[in-house]
Order: structure tokens, then C-alpha cells, then sequence
């Protein structure tokens, strides 16, 4: 069998199986907004632990990380090592989000604003804030799910189906089930893509002659000791970018896609267990990725450029068998397909909570808001599919400008802070366009 | 606009946005009215009260979470 058809065989076999246990899932959750968007609040811990993971986790673990140590060294171990920065956010926003969720209802990671600031004009304005910072990060995804497929298939399978595909199959799990789909089928698929992962590590570390220590020894002596260092062999991940990766990562459980976890957790003991274990794990999990390209400049050493970012598969393809490309694929793919799931559920609470039922209809039935909660996540599915093809470098750059926003969540739970504050915020990165350009 | 990629000294956009997006909300904040005190006791207060450790070691207790869900 060649690596195309066991490319295609994962393909076919685990999309039926999400779409089944998307179905399966999607059971008995009514026509309620609550079901529908938060998973009526009772998602359990190996639920939210394996969902975070997944959602954390995308195809970077497997091209991107093993390139980056390939070409530096340990140095992108930062980006385990800020896990835990990321974690200190899911306790310091998850907790006190899942009382107030618990409590006024809330669902989205805007309709708190609204309230807390007495205005639904700054849920609205810091709602669109956070929709084109999560599309810019969705159609990277759905970028890389057409990639993933294009250049492992080698150019058979073209760009346009992976992007088409994974939109396709996004919504055939998400619109009956919403959040409670997303969470089972993010679960599934974070098993997948951990299993996954270090079987290719394992496969890897064995072909380099499955002894660390000797593994080291090939470095320390020779003009490529400094991958064992940081920053490394290319001073890229000096302390400076350690330090802000760190002030970062302090933001990030305000994504909206991972903001709505807080919400759709049975209880913070939940939250607490799911953030100390993502907490020990992350840095864990980095750590594989982190080796991974100084173990692979063992088996080969002479790749350079673009093609550094595909060494595991090149190097998967050519000492293990044509399933291992196929698994390969399969962990890359479940990887991309949750982390967008989760970012397209995320504006979809946003469109409805904070635009429909805050403007457009406020009177709507629960009915009703169901309804516009499916159709505002096909809407953003499809936007991201079409971005995808068209790749604006300018929705990436609003974006980044619009991600300090997320420590506006944060500053929420200060009694010092004022909506127009807020409000000062979201439009900064409009005065920062007109002062640069 | 396709094309467009701010940099300022190589810094990362995000970064640049960060620090004015911080000083914009101190600043602004400072000089406008504060919140209501009905806002502040509807969720400083209830959180005041929620987020007390004892609360959340009885939440542990009560919440006996099963491993399927």
C-alpha cells in the first residue's frame, strides 16, 4: 500500500467516525441555547482536559515544531514552557467566568462586557474585536488542513479539497450538536493527535540509535552544539521572546474558543483539575517536539530551508512503513479540525449572544436563537473557507493588533476599569493603522 | 491592502498594539466615571464572595465529578 492510499484511508475512516460521534453526542441536547452553545454546563474533567489539549495543540506540533528545533535547537521548548503562563489564565478568568456564567447566563465571551460595562454597544464592540482576531487564526487553520493534504499527497490531492473538506465536515458534527459535539469529537481527537505524536517521536528517536545519551554526544564538541542551548544555533528564542511568549500566554484563556470552555464546564473543580494537568502535561508534550528536530538532524542533516518544516514526514516516509504517513496525517488533520471547531463555536456564541439576540432580535425564542446560532456558524465556516483561498495578509495583521484585547477580560474582574476604557482599546489598533500608513 | 504587515523595529504586532492598548485603558479609565456601585456589588462582590478558598474546597467536596463527561 502507498502512503496516498493510507493518507486516504484515515481520511475517510476518522471523519466518519467524528461525524458519528458528533451525532452521537449531539443527542437528547433540545432546542435550548444553553444545550446548544455551553453543552447545558456540564462538560466533565477528561472532557475539558482532553478538549484543551486538542484545541492547544495544532498541525505546529507536527511540521512546524519539528522544523523550528531542526533549524535551532531546544529553544522552541518556550512554547511548552508558556503553557503554564496560559494556565495561570484559565484559573485566573475560568473560575470566576463559570460563577458569573452560572449565575447571569452567559455564554459568550462579550455578553459579560455588556453587562459589566452596562452597555451592549461594548459586548458588540469588543464581540467584532474578537470575531476578526478568531477568523484570522481560523483561516490559518483551514490554510493548513489544504496544505496538510496538498503536500503530504505530494500535489495529488489538490489545496482547495483539505479546505473544503474540513469545512464540510466541521459542520456536519457541529450544527446538530454545537459545543457538546465539539467537546466529544475535540476529545477523540486529542487522543489521536497525543497518540500520534509520540509514536512518530518514538519511531524517530529509535532510527537515531534510541539512546539520548549518545544522541547529545553527536552535538557537544562540533559547530552544532548550541542546538542543545539556548537560544540556540540561530539566536531566535532569546529570554526577551521567552519573557513575552510568558506576558502572552497570560491572555490566551480569553480566546473565545477556549472562553467558552470555562462556560460549558460542570463545576470549577473541572477547571481547576483541566488547567493543572494541561499545566504538567504542555511542557511535557514541547519537550518531544523540542528533541524532535535535533534528533532528526541525527538521521539527516542536510535539509535547509521550507523543507526543514516537513522533516518528520520526510523522515516517517523514508524509515517506517507507508502507515505511518497515513497516521502521521491523521494526528496533523485531527489537530487542525479541533482547534478551528472550537474557534468556529467561539464566534458563533459571539454572533448570537452579542449581535442577534443583543440587536437583531431580542424577543427571539430559544427556538429562534438556536436557529441563528446554526446559521451564524455556517456563515463563519464558510467566510473562513473563502478567506482561506484568498489569504489576506491584511485580516492577519487586524488580527494581531486586536490580541492585547483579550487582557481586557481580565481587567473586567477590576473595579477600576471603565467601559470607555474598553472602548478606548478595541479602537486602538484603527489609530494604529492611520499612524502607520 | 493585501499586502499590508506592520513592524515597528521588527517587533511582533501584537506587541506594538500592546502597550498603547494598556495605556489607553488605565488612562481612559482614570479620567471617566467609575462603575455603579450596583455593578460592582452584582460582580465584584458576588465573586468577592464566590472565590473565597473555603467556597471553593466545598465545591470540591460537592462535586464529585465522574470521568465519562
Amino acid at each position: 500500500m502507498t502512503p496516498l492510499f493510507w493518507i486516504a484511508f484515515f481520511f475517510i475512516i476518522l471523519n466518519v467516525v467524528y461525524i458519528v460521534v458528533g451525532a452521537f453526542s449531539a443527542r437528547g441536547i433540545g432546542r435550548s441555547l444553553e444545550a446548544y452553545l455551553v453543552a447545558k454546563r456540564g462538560l466533565g474533567n477528561w472532557i475539558t482536559i482532553l478538549g484543551l489539549m486538542a484545541t492547544w495543540f495544532s498541525a505546529y506540533m507536527f511540521l512546524g515544531l519539528y522544523g523550528a528545533s531542526y533549524r535551532t535547537g531546544l529553544g522552541p521548548f518556550v512554547q511548552g514552557y508558556i503553557l503554564i503562563a496560559c494556565s495561570v489564565s484559565f484559573l485566573l478568568l475560568g473560575i470566576p467566568t463559570w460563577f458569573l456564567g452560572k449565575k447571569y447566563g452567559y455564554m459568550s465571551s462579550a455578553d459579560f462586557l455588556s453587562d459589566r460595562y452596562e452597555s451592549r454597544y461594548v459586548g458588540l464592540l469588543q464581540g467584532l474585536a474578537w470575531i476578526i482576531f478568531t477568523m484570522a487564526m481560523l483561516m490559518v487553520n483551514m490554510i493548513g488542513a489544504g496544505a496538510l493534504l496538498h503536500g503530504l499527497t505530494n500535489g495529488v490531492i489538490p489545496f482547495w479539497v483539505g479546505v473544503v473538506a474540513i469545512t464540510i465536515i466541521m459542520l456536519s458534527y457541529l450544527i446538530p450538536g454545537g459545543t457538546r459535539s465539539m467537546a466529544w469529537v475535540d476529545a477523540l481527537q486529542g487522543i489521536i493527535l497525543l497518540t500520534f505524536l509520540w509514536i512518530s517521536f518514538y519511531i524517530l528517536f529509535q532510527a537515531a540509535g534510541g539512546n539520548m545519551v549518545e544522541i547529545v554526544n553527536k552535538f557537544v564538541g562540533t559547530a552544532e552544539e548550541k542546538l542543545l542551548t539556548i537560544p540556540g544555533l540561530v539566536p531566535q528564542w532569546t529570554y526577551g521572546v521567552w519573557f513575552f511568549q510568558g506576558v502572552f500566554g497570560l491572555t490566551w484563556g480569553a480566546f473565545p474558543h477556549m472562553y467558552i470552555r470555562w462556560y460549558a464546564a460542570r463545576s470549577p473543580k473541572v477547571i481547576i483539575i483541566a488547567t493543572l494537568i494541561t499545566a504538567a502535561l504542555g511542557p511535557l508534550i514541547f519537550w518531544h517536539g523540542a528533541w524532535g528536530g535535533p534528533i532528526a538532524r541525527v538521521i539527516e542533516p542536510g535539509l535547509t530551508g521550507a523543507a526543514t518544516d516537513s522533516v518528520l514526514p520526510i523522515l516517517i516516509a523514508r524509515i517506517a512503513s507507508p502507515l505511518f504517513i497515513g497516521l502521521l496525517f491523521a494526528g496533523a488533520f485531527a489537530a487542525i479540525m479541533s482547534t478551528t471547531s472550537s474557534m468556529a463555536m467561539g464566534v458563533s456564541a459571539i454572533g448570537t449572544r452579542d449581535i442577534y439576540r443583543a440587536f437583531i432580535n431580542p424577543e427571539a425564542t430559544e427556538n429562534q436563537a438556536v436557529t441563528a446560532s446554526r446559521i451564524s456558524l455556517t456563515l463563519f465556516l464558510l467566510l473562513g473557507m473563502i478567506l482561506s483561498f484568498s489569504q489576506p495578509q491584511f485580516l492577519m495583521t487586524l488580527g494581531m493588533l486586536f490580541l492585547p484585547g483579550d487582557y481586557n477580560l481580565v481587567r473586567s474582574f477590576m473595579v477600576l476599569f471603565t467601559g470607555h476604557g474598553l472602548i478606548s482599546t478595541v479602537l486602538m489598533p484603527g489609530l494604529l493603522l492611520v499612524l502607520f500608513y | 491592502m493585501g499586502n499590508l504587515a506592520i513592524s515597528w523595529w521588527g517587533l511582533h504586532p501584537g506587541l506594538i498594539a500592546f502597550i498603547p492598548n494598556l495605556a489607553a485603558f488605565i488612562v481612559v479609565s482614570l479620567l471617566t466615571p467609575k462603575p455603579s456601585q450596583e455593578v460592582v456589588d452584582k460582580f465584584h462582590g458576588y465573586l468577592a464572595k464566590k472565590l473565597k478558598m473555603s467556597e471553593i474546597i466545598d465545591d470540591f467536596k460537592d462535586n464529585q465529578v465522574g470521568i465519562n463527561e
